[in-house]
């Protein structure tokens, strides 16, 4: 019982820090225009081009392709395209590991849905199971092992990873491998799988050895630890994109920028810099200037 | 030094962390070269200066404290100022801040984007996540909850030193914020910031900047109108000068309209190009008289300069300058503003003002590139391509290009205008910085010039010869650099210099509109002086 409620607990806490992660970047300050192009949304534009590229620019409609930058979004959360252009042999690695945890996600939709609905008998299904689980457990554990060995053997990585940058790879690798020396055996990632999922839905779960309940609290210790730390970049990814890179609105008169921008200029900040220059002795009857 | 400098190395006492003594070679013929001496420090400076990262000098306000009680209230003060980025001192920047302060995977792919990283020969100090590391263990150590904990059981974690901190506000001064390492991160973040605001800290709450960009850029410019510290009257008579020489040179009388009331242009020059390239703001005259545009300049104090020194190291003082300009342009009674060839003035106008103010007290301010191009793709003048027969290139300015999006304009023109026109490799929004971004092209003495045309120019200048390899030593045949943009054009005249690369192979740079008069039918005369 006490393994069915960690999971509830567990995946709980994951989308609640998710979304407090999210929350609390969402409400950081408007920040100036820091765009980077190519924007996908620029329709029309695959050379790079922005609306600033017409004369008398704010008296032409803005040309929006939400489509194309689903496009290179999906590109990005799929394929790691920067990653795959900028540095290959990273990509080898890094690639693996994070499709392996998209296969492992689907594993565990399709794991709560034919346990939940008794499905687990069609075939397509089965066999769809195991081949998620297959190829998650055997890329995310092989993707992880790889980053980790990287980062240990090239001094130029070394310098620079933290040790909770390590102990992060390593929870994760041993998440993996405890998950594929259980899973593997009965059922090939998908029966026993599939009859435990529904144990732990049902509070009535209780772990048949230590590899079980190693790696039951390795993942639910994860879904925890994951959004508190910076493997929350799941998060930060959407902002770092579409708030940072991509946000290129202009502050037109009557457009919604206008009204966040009016809004943030109503927020005087009350910390000041030091500087001479920046915070002028104030003339009489004056405030100094704050920035 | 021997060995890879790690973060925590940066307050190593040592004389000098880094050295240039293995820079990566040229391509053709500068693979035959030696390379140029790199300017040595004089012993001196090292009482004057902080000469210890690889002894060229940006910061030279920065002097080295003198006593114990000097040191730790200097770092006293950075630390001050590091806490304040994550304050509402820091709101026009704290999310993109926060985000690459945050979620940095070090996979290093800002390393392979990084053009003075590469051309230092892999320097570890140049290596794009290298600054952002240190800021990050510093806040770390000073800010969290756990700091102290931190400090007593990593090793990896860095001391807060003079050394330390003195070496990281040179180090700010060795990345052109170009952002090339942030378009190529799978994160979307950008490390370029993290050089930004610490020289923001060094600014901001130190007080100290190089003099080119701060006593002599922004504060001159707030005080006079202009960074050139030009004044109202000389500037006036400049555009006289101009109107004389120009219409002597092109055998045809040029009006230069200023203060011309009601006008639907005011056309914004860096105020530099009237004294170092005068022949750019002439070229703009006569087109933009021959396509029958109502323009003027204007010469009252804060329009006829358009640069802002402040978007390189310093909100406080960009803020004050663009707040200024755009209450000075509102009073002149145009329409409109369209900026000249200055990629940081397009910047600062277009970009960091937009959210500077209420939307309904701005005027519209756009690029002039579309207008030129509108010029050539609609005909407005007639121009004889064959006028232009020599190769050309074209230098895309890293704040007009990939940090704007105006990328496809100023290839209309050359492509129509110029037949013998070639990209480089890469190009448009993949380009490299001229390697004077982020004011390195105003900041010359007393040696940082050596780092700008020998380090953080170099991937540009390999990147020219690569585009003329054909024709390269073929010294009767002019090569046309094309980079609209002032500051890009002081760095290649500065590169040229100092590998001779005009006096010994031809090599040539200028502006888009100079090759647009000196394709133009109506002229007699070939309006490019080395064609003359």
């Amino acid at each position: 019982m006490l393994f069915g409620i960690g999971a509830y607990v567990a995946a709980g806490l994951f989308l609640a820090l998710s979304a407090l992660r999210a929350y609390r970047l969402n409400r950081l300050p408007l920040h100036g225009r820091m765009e980077l192009y190519p924007a996908p949304a620029e329709k029309g534009r695959k050379h790079g081009g922005s609306y600033l590229e017409e004369p008398e620019w704010w008296t032409k409609p803005r040309q929006v392709s939400h489509m194309a930058e689903l496009a290179e979004m999906g590109g990005e959360i799929v394929f790691i395209k920067r990653l795959f252009h900028g540095s290959r042999s990273f990509w080898l690695a890094s690639w693996p590991f994070h499709f392996g945890m998209y296969c492992l996600f689907v594993w565990t939709l399709l794991l709560i849905l034919t346990a939940l609905t008794g499905a687990g008998n069609v075939e397509a299904l089965r066999v769809l199971t195991a081949l998620c689980g297959f190829l998650g457990f055997l890329l995310g554990g092989a993707g992880s092992l790889i980053l980790l060995a990287r980062r240990l053997a090239d001094k130029r990585l070394r310098i620079y990873t933290t040790p909770q940058e390590y102990l992060n790879l390593i929870l994760l690798f041993a998440a993996f491998l405890t998950g594929a020396c259980l899973w593997f055996g009965d059922g090939l990632f998908s029966d026993s799988a599939r009859l435990a999922m529904r144990n732990i839905l049902t509070l009535s779960y209780t772990p048949p050895g230590v590899l079980a309940a190693v790696h039951l609290l390795l993942v639910y210790g994860l879904l925890i630890y994951i959004p508190i730390g910076k493997m929350s970049h799941y998060v930060g990814k959407f902002f770092a994109y579409h708030r940072f890179l991509w946000d290129n609105a202009a502050n037109l008169k009557n457009s919604g920028m206008a009204a966040q921008v009016d809004r943030a200029l109503k927020n005087k900040p009350q910390t000041v810099w030091s500087a001479p220059h920046a915070n002028p002795a104030p003339a009489a009857g004056q405030e100094g200037e704050k920035t | 030094m021997s060995g890879i400098i790690a973060p925590k190395d940066l307050g190593r006492r040592t004389e000098r962390l880094i050295n240039y003594d293995s820079l990566p070679p040229l391509p053709a013929p500068y693979d035959q070269w030696p390379e140029p001496k790199f300017a040595e420090i004089k012993p001196e400076w090292r009482e004057k200066y902080c000469t210890s990262l690889d002894g060229c000098v940006a910061i030279d306000t920065m002097r080295p404290p003198a006593s114990d009680e000097e040191k730790k209230a200097f770092v006293e003060k950075f630390l001050q100022g590091l806490g304040k980025l994550f304050s509402d001192a820091n709101n026009g920047v704290r999310q993109p801040l926060e985000l690459s302060f945050e979620y940095c995977a070090k996979c290093n792919t800002c390393s392979e984007a990084c053009h003075v990283f590469q051309a230092s020969g892999g320097q570890e100090p140049h290596r794009p996540i290298f600054r952002a590391e240190v800021l990050r263990k510093l806040y770390r150590s000073h800010f969290s909850g756990m700091g102290a904990l931190r400090r007593a059981l990593s090793a990896s974690e860095i001391d807060a030193t003079w050394e330390t901190i003195g070496r990281l506000g040179e180090l700010a001064y060795r990345c052109n914020l170009c952002r090339r390492c942030a378009q190529a991160c799978p994160l979307g973040l950008d490390n370029s910031l993290f050089a930004k605001e610490i020289r923001k800290i060094f600014s901001q709450e130190m007080g100290l900047a190089p003099t080119p960009l701060h006593d002599k850029g922004s504060m001159l410019q707030l005080k006079v109108g202009s960074s050139t510290g030009i004044g109202k009257a000389a500037f006036l008579d400049m555009v006289e000068f101009l109107e004389d020489d120009t219409g002597e040179r092109i055998g045809q009388s040029i009006k230069i309209p200023v203060d011309k009331k009601g006008a639907d242009i005011l056309l914004y020059h860096n105020a530099g190009e009237f004294v170092a390239w005068p022949e750019n703001p002439a070229a703009y005259a006569i087109l933009f008289n021959k396509a029958g545009l109502d323009w003027t300049l204007s010469s009252e104090v804060m329009t006829y300069d358009s640069v802002n020194y402040g978007i390189w190291y310093d909100d406080i003082q960009a803020k004050k300058i663009a707040l200024k300009q755009i209450e000075a342009m509102k009073a002149l009674g145009i329409r409109r503003v369209v900026v000249g060839e200055c990629g940081h003035a397009h910047k600062a106008a277009l970009i960091v003002s937009d959210r500077l103010i209420r939307a309904e007290e701005r005027l519209p301010v756009e690029s002039s590139l579309p207008l030129l191009a509108e010029m050539v793709t609609k005909k407005q003048i007639r121009f004889d391509p064959a006028k232009n027969p020599f190769p050309v290139t074209l230098h895309d300015p890293c704040n007009l290009v990939r940090q704007m999006g105006v990328v496809k304009p100023q290839r209309d023109i050359l492509q129509a205008l110029c037949p013998a026109f070639r990209e480089m490799t890469p190009h448009g929004v993949d380009n490299y910085c001229c390697g004077g971004g982020s004011g390195f092209a105003i900041m010359n003495s007393p040696n940082f010039s050596s780092f700008r045309n020998q380090v953080s120019g170099r991937m540009k200048f390999a990147q020219i010869l690569n585009a003329f390899t054909l024709e390269m030593t073929d010294q009767s045949l002019p090569k046309y650099v094309c980079a609209p943009c002032s500051n890009c054009k002081g760095t290649l005249r500065e590169i040229f210099e100092v590998y001779k690369a005009t006096e010994q192979y031809n090599l040539q740079y200028g502006g888009l509109v100079e090759i647009m008069v000196n394709a133009m039918a109506e002229l007699k005369q070939p309006y490019l002086e080395f064609l003359q």
